[in-house]
């Protein structure tokens, strides 16, 4: 396909994700073209992902913004659809993605996101630092760029680039499988989180942190409504309340490679 | 006693170490317990280098597969000669002079049991203060006579039995390399609760949420402020987090998750 006639680019950043690439990649066929970028894969990913694109960047990214930003870089469409491993696009939402590309007016849309523990759809109480109600992953290509942190790196867009109304369609965003699945992501973020604390030079105090475990566990569990999920919106409430004093403390007590 | 002809009556004591793929850690622990009269090793399910390491210290090896800690345990107990049964797990250490301790007590003492005190260590500090025994213990009986002590049949942190007299705790102290840093204390905490749902959930006992809450709280309390976890900087606050929240994450583990 001339570069000319690639509409839409569907893109992908995995780091050993063999166990969902398929059944993720499966969704964006729909797409002109599939880019998936493999940072440091030593799993079956390139294998699965083969089957899907030729269109495959391989390297090794420390960083998760700069990782995104090459991969967006790869893509040759117009606009650029950005899906994680562990989310599903329906037919449903593919539909609207195509109809919204062919006629907004706008640079960027979000897609609203289900997010979901097990087989189990929790809609309440998330913390943006695990499910999102939201994200923008329609953007027409050059409008977004990833800042530096390792994890939740934050946005800018282009000057001038206009917010277009959010897709009607939900993502489905498959979280966690189980508790298990919670604790050691709340582990690997908070190790992440630490090493950027670590470099900004400046690490907080526990005294606010420890406040922070208060005010987040607050916010999930009573203002976002997570104790309408049960158990889980408990957890979520729990885990983005301690998520910035583990940070802090690995920070403080450890060192890069401990 | 290797590859020697062993009479019970002879083998005055014996240290036991069960482990399940433990071989990274095992030639440490096993080399620290040449002063025993036999090791006693058991191997559950090892599918690593486990048993080549085991076979560089002793003959004694039960090879096997137990799903429960405290059957596991037992079996251990019941393969060891002596009349005396020191148990050790893969992750500590016996230093010297708590050796020498161990050695002459039992020469002379009436009592049939002693607790042993453990220092926890996380990456390469000692952490004194502010443990409780669902993430690590501080003292454990782990100096008996055959036939003393018996395990009960829980997967984690299974009951004891004891049928004798306690005797005072030793001196000195067993090396426990509880953790490398503060990831392996939540990875433990993940795996004792996953193991503690399953105990909960065949009892059919998975007790009540407002209860698991309220132990937050009141063990956090206890292991920060009474046990002095406060004075272990940074890592007592993490130890009496993960004993707060063990008791509502195996909870909920149970309650939501039935092992499949």
């Amino acid at each position: 396909m001339a570069t000319s006639d690639i509409q839409l680019s569907a893109v992908i950043s995995a780091k050993n994700e063999e166990r969902q690439l398929a059944d993720c990649l499966k969704g964006l066929t729909f797409a002109d073209e599939i880019v998936v970028l493999l940072d440091q894969c030593t799993d079956g990913s390139k294998a699965i992902a083969r089957k899907f694109t030729d269109r495959i960047v391989e390297g090794a990214w420390p960083i998760e913004g700069e990782r995104r930003n090459t991969a967006i870089s790869a893509c040759r469409g117009a606009w650029v659809l950005e899906v994680d491993a562990d989310e599903r696009i329906s037919d449903g939402l593919a539909e609207e993605i195509r109809r919204i590309v062919d006629t907004t007016a706008y640079d960027w849309h979000e897609i609203p996101v289900d997010n979901y523990i097990g087989g189990r759809l929790v809609r309440w109480g998330w913390g943006a630092s695990y499910g999102k109600a939201a994200y923008p992953g329609l953007f027409r290509k050059g409008v977004k760029t990833w800042g530096h942190f390792r994890v939740h790196p934050a946005l800018t867009w282009a000057p001038g680039a206009r917010k277009g109304p959010m897709l009607k369609n939900r993502v489905k965003h498959l979280v966690d499988r189980n508790i298990s699945d919670m604790i050691r992501r709340l582990d690997s973020y908070s190790t992440a989180r630490a090493k950027d604390l670590r470099e900004s030079g400046n690490i907080g105090s526990m005294a606010a942190n420890v406040r922070r475990i208060f005010s987040r566990f607050f916010k999930c569990y009573v203002l976002r409504k997570g104790y309408r999920e049960g158990g889980y919106g408990f957890l979520i409430a729990l885990f983005a309340g301690l998520y910035p004093v583990l940070s802090y403390l690995k920070a403080k007590l450890e060192r890069d490679g401990d | 006693m290797k590859g020697g002809h062993r009479s019970s009556d002879r083998v005055r004591l014996s240290a036991l170490v069960v482990a399940r793929n433990e071989e990274a850690r095992l030639a440490d622990c096993l080399s620290g317990l040449a002063f025993a009269d036999e090791i006693v090793i058991v191997l559950d399910r090892c599918t690593d280098g486990s048993k080549t390491i085991a076979g560089q210290f002793t003959d004694c090896i039960v090879e096997g597969a137990w799903e429960r800690e405290g059957d596991r345990r037992n079996a251990g107990i019941a393969a060891c000669h002596g009349r005396w049964i020191l148990e050790i797990d893969a992750d500590e250490r016996v230093p010297g002079p708590l050796a020498d301790e161990i050695c002459n007590l039992i020469e002379q003492t009436d009592f049939d049991i002693f607790d042993v005190r453990v220092d926890n260590y996380v990456g390469g500090q000692l952490v004194r203060h502010g443990w409780m025994a669902a993430i690590g213990t501080i003292a454990a009986p782990r100096l008996f006579r055959k036939g003393v002590k018996r395990w009960g049949p829980e997967r984690v942190h299974p009951h004891l039995h004891v049928e004798g007299r306690q005797g005072p705790r030793l001196g000195n102290a067993i090396v426990h390399l509880a953790a490398n840093n503060i990831s392996d204390l939540l990875l433990r905490l993940d795996r004792n609760t996953t193991w503690r749902a399953r105990d909960l959930a065949e009892r059919g006992e998975v007790g009540s949420f407002p209860d698991m809450v309220r132990k937050i709280f009141s063990r956090f309390w206890k292991c920060y402020v009474l046990r002095g976890g406060y004075r272990e900087d940074g890592l007592g606050f993490v130890i009496a987090l993960c004993a707060a929240l063990y008791p509502v994450i195996a909870h909920l583990k149970a309650r939501l998750e039935p092992a499949e």
